[in-house]
């Protein structure tokens, strides 16, 4: 049985997953089969693309069901950056299409009136610093999620949507685009998202990731 | 404020990291798994390689070559040069690319650029943009490494990019490229006019300075080279040359020093912008 099992069902690059994991010492194998989960002990879902093609690739490979087996199951599920925004309800992307609803919440595209303006540019791509949740009895500032070096919480984003709504307590960080806040690092109870990528996030993001696989 | 990007470009031909002026004349100036875990560890945001002659592919040394900068950089990580079809660009990204970049096949057929963002998603495609002056205000779309005219004007070219869905646009001036006389301020504004996506600028940074006023103008990102690559020889002098295989090493045996750029580390460069109230991320 390995540490890590790497979902692969044709969406984006797993390499810079597998090397952040070879380097914060997980083993890992890439899965692309339901019965392939019993050889391991946690699961990534990654995902760089379109949150229709995704949700429609996961279940022609019979994926969709047992992600969300193994959710219920108590074991850990990280979800990265399309990953992320497939544990949640809905996605209104090309069209409304539900997702593996893990996660209360709805993804929608980044908005913005002046998208013109610097730092209101679709794609939100680049570093952007995660302002850590403190809302009443939770404060999530210290969180180990949380990828902190001596200049911030920085953090590598690369997306046109995101979850504006999710609720308070599952939200351990969020993101600013265009005057508006979006998840930026959620969990519950066994299942983790980052809806920017750990693995390409200097060592600060293999900390959060590690973190993530620990939780 | 949205943070500035600092994306370090690496031009490869064979095993050589290799470096020219508007382009050409390369010079090979070491090994490119060297200067790439440099730049990491100053602080670079992303890497930028180009495969000068598009010998990347199908060639088992390059292959290796990518997969040993991939596992020691956690920082993302583009590659372009010569991607012709669907096909080259899966295997860039197998081998560890997480963005790719094109450029003459974008031009040759525009619909490539929509193909693409359908298969792998608008933030993993990079359009490389190569512009030099031209009459008036014009400047103009060069292909095939910068020495191929087109007549297409960069301005209206930008735009179509944009619409067809890419995720990001490269511009690079050939006219300063490798030059270290700052960026085409002109070439920038022209992009910039209706860019609704991230623009990344490159050619001509000779300093810091040259960072801080492109940040002004409102880029999302800089990319450097030659700068960075003789600011390295610059710091490490003495260091002997590794490769005295295949390339022109002719610049690294003289010894001869570099007087068009003010020598920096990418960290200098961050001082500079934070100095000036621009955001960057710092440290690990």
């Amino acid at each position: 049985v390995l540490d890590v099992g790497i979902v692969n069902y044709g969406m984006g690059n797993l390499r810079s997953i597998e090397t952040a994991l070879d380097h914060v010492g997980f083993s890992h194998f890439q899965i692309s089969k339901a019965r392939e989960f019993s050889m391991v002990r946690r699961l990534i879902l990654p995902g760089v693309g379109g949150f229709p093609k995704a949700i429609e690739r996961l279940k022609r490979q019979s994926l969709a069901k047992p992600i969300i087996d193994w959710a219920h199951s108590g074991k850990v599920l990280v979800g990265i950056c399309l990953g992320m925004q497939l544990l949640f309800e809905s996605s209104d992307e090309i069209n409304q299409t539900p997702g593996l609803a893990l996660m209360k919440g709805k993804v929608s595209r980044l908005c913005c009136e002046s998208p013109s303006v610097f730092g209101n540019r679709i794609p939100n791509m680049g570093w952007r610093q995660v302002k850590a949740c403190s809302s009443g009895v939770e404060d999530f500032t210290q969180h180990p999620l949380i990828p902190t070096s001596q200049s911030g919480n920085w953090m590598y984003f690369a997306h046109s949507y995101g979850v504006s709504d999710s609720p308070d307590g599952v939200q351990i960080a969020t993101l600013q685009h265009c005057s508006r806040t979006y998840a930026a690092i959620v969990k519950r109870d066994n299942v983790v998202g980052f809806q920017g990528h750990p693995e390409l996030s200097g060592y600060s993001g293999l900390r959060a990731l590690k973190s993530a696989l620990e939780i | 404020l949205t943070p500035m990007r600092i994306i370090s470009r690496l031009d490869i031909k064979g095993p050589n990291l290799v470096k020219g002026v508007h382009l050409e004349g390369l010079r090979a100036l070491g090994d490119p798994t060297e200067f790439a875990k440099s730049y990491f560890s100053q602080g670079a945001d992303e890497l930028l390689y180009v495969d000068s002659v598009a010998s990347l592919y199908g060639r088992n040394l390059a292959k290796d070559l990518v997969k040993d900068l991939s596992s020691e950089i956690f920082i993302p990580m583009s590659v372009g040069g010569g991607l012709r079809n669907l096909n080259d660009l899966q295997a860039v990204l197998a081998m560890g690319a997480d963005k790719v970049v094109v450029n003459t096949a974008a031009i040759e057929r525009p619909k490539f650029i929509s193909e693409i963002v359908d298969e792998f998603g608008a933030s993993t495609l990079i359009v490389a943009v190569n512009g030099i002056s031209g009459r008036g205000s014009k400047y103009e779309v060069m292909v095939e490494g910068g020495r191929q005219p087109t007549g297409i004007d960069v301005r209206e070219w930008t735009k179509i990019i944009q619409d067809l869905g890419a995720g990001e646009i490269a511009v690079t001036s050939i006219d300063r490229e490798g030059t270290g006389k700052g960026f085409d301020r002109k070439l920038i504004e022209a992009v910039l006019e209706n860019a609704e996506v991230p623009i990344l600028v490159g050619g001509g940074c000779g300093s810091p300075q040259d960072v801080l006023e492109a940040a002004h103008l409102g880029v999302d990102g800089v990319v450097i080279a030659s700068l960075l690559h003789y600011s390295k020889l610059e710091k490490e002098k003495g260091n002997v040359i590794r490769d005295e295989g295949e390339g022109n090493f002719e610049f690294l045996r003289s010894g001869r020093e570099t007087t068009k750029f003010q020598i920096s580390s990418i960290n200098e460069i961050k001082d500079h912008l934070e100095q000036n109230g621009i955001s960057c991320r710092k440290g690990q």
